[in-house]
């Protein structure tokens, strides 16, 4: 159980139920990472944050900046789930030098002027291109609510809908 | 693995099992009971005994029901004698939850006070734990 696991997933609501139990209590993550300029501003999203995670798990938050500049040591040798809640966060942060492979997207809900992907995906053109961006970068983006879910090609689900 | 059988008044069972479900992914051996206030008592019965027996791997069987001295309690009286069968009042989401997480666990007795912790732990006066951590 302690070989470094590193799950990193996008989701607007960041912390709620599907994380912390659905994804957390099955995998078993000993560390939490928020990275979101937002809330490493905000003490009541903080205070949110940390009465969801389990007694058993540390949560750190990260601004993007922090992030850069901490993840590959906090990360060693933990089970950790990043939490990013938008792509272009992601990709702030691997082109600042973390190394990341995959990524997990769960949901980028509603919005106005948004156009629906999937169910829980809504994007506008823009945060269409960073997705680009980040498979250019050869990193695996899948779409999946919870761990037993089967994963979902993202790329391949924007080329079909002629997102792309 | 152990089986989870929720029996309720009206139809909270079904929704909770559902709204679990949307949170911690597919179950197997898990079933909900309802009761609606024309119904039988003694129905309520049969149809508690033939879930039970639905869920029933060998593992043993949690039935959970939504509210102490409620008939849905109060007909689970009958199967009190059973080995590996608990009877837990007063369900809420935290305990359903906590039960999917640890079914899986060999030691029946363990789990279900892991779930009854659980549901104890959840209920909390969110403005004070708030103002504590500050």
């Amino acid at each position: 159980m302690s070989k470094q696991l590193l799950i990193a997933r996008i989701d607007d609501r960041l912390i709620h139920g599907q994380v912390v139990v659905g994804w957390g209590r099955v995998i078993g993550f000993q560390l939490y990472i928020v990275i979101n300029d937002e809330v490493a501003k905000d003490k009541t999203q903080q205070n949110l944050i940390k009465i969801a995670i389990p007694v058993e798990a540390k949560v750190l938050i990260f601004s993007i900046e922090e992030a850069i500049e901490k993840l590959t040591r906090v990360v060693k040798n933990k089970r950790a789930m990043l939490l990013f809640s938008n792509p272009t966060d992601v990709l702030k942060v691997i082109k600042g030098g973390f190394k990341i492979c995959s990524v997990n997207l769960g949901g980028l809900r509603k919005s106005e002027k948004k156009r629906e992907i999937l169910p829980t995906v809504f994007l506008d053109n823009e945060k269409i291109e960073v997705f680009k961006e980040l498979s250019l970068l050869g990193i695996e983006i899948e779409y999946r609510l919870l761990p037993g879910d089967e994963k979902v090609d993202f790329m391949e689900v924007l080329k079909n809908g002629k997102f792309i | 693995m152990i089986g989870v059988v929720v029996v309720s008044h009206q139809n909270l069972s079904e929704i909770l099992i559902e709204t679990a479900i949307s949170i911690m992914g597919h179950q197997e051996d898990i079933t909900p009971v309802t009761f609606f206030s024309h119904e039988d008592l003694e129905d309520l019965k049969k149809k508690i005994i033939s879930a039970i027996k639905k869920v029933d791997s060998g593992g043993g069987v949690v039935v959970f029901t939504d509210l102490l001295g409620g008939s849905c309690c109060n007909a689970c009286a009958e199967i009190l004698d059973k080995e590996k069968i608990v009877v837990i009042t007063g369900l809420n989401i935290a305990m359903l939850l906590d039960i999917m997480v640890h079914r899986k666990l060999s030691n029946f007795n363990e789990v279900v006070k892991l779930v009854m912790l659980a549901g104890v732990k959840s209920i909390k006066n969110l403005k004070e734990i708030i103002t504590k951590n500050e």
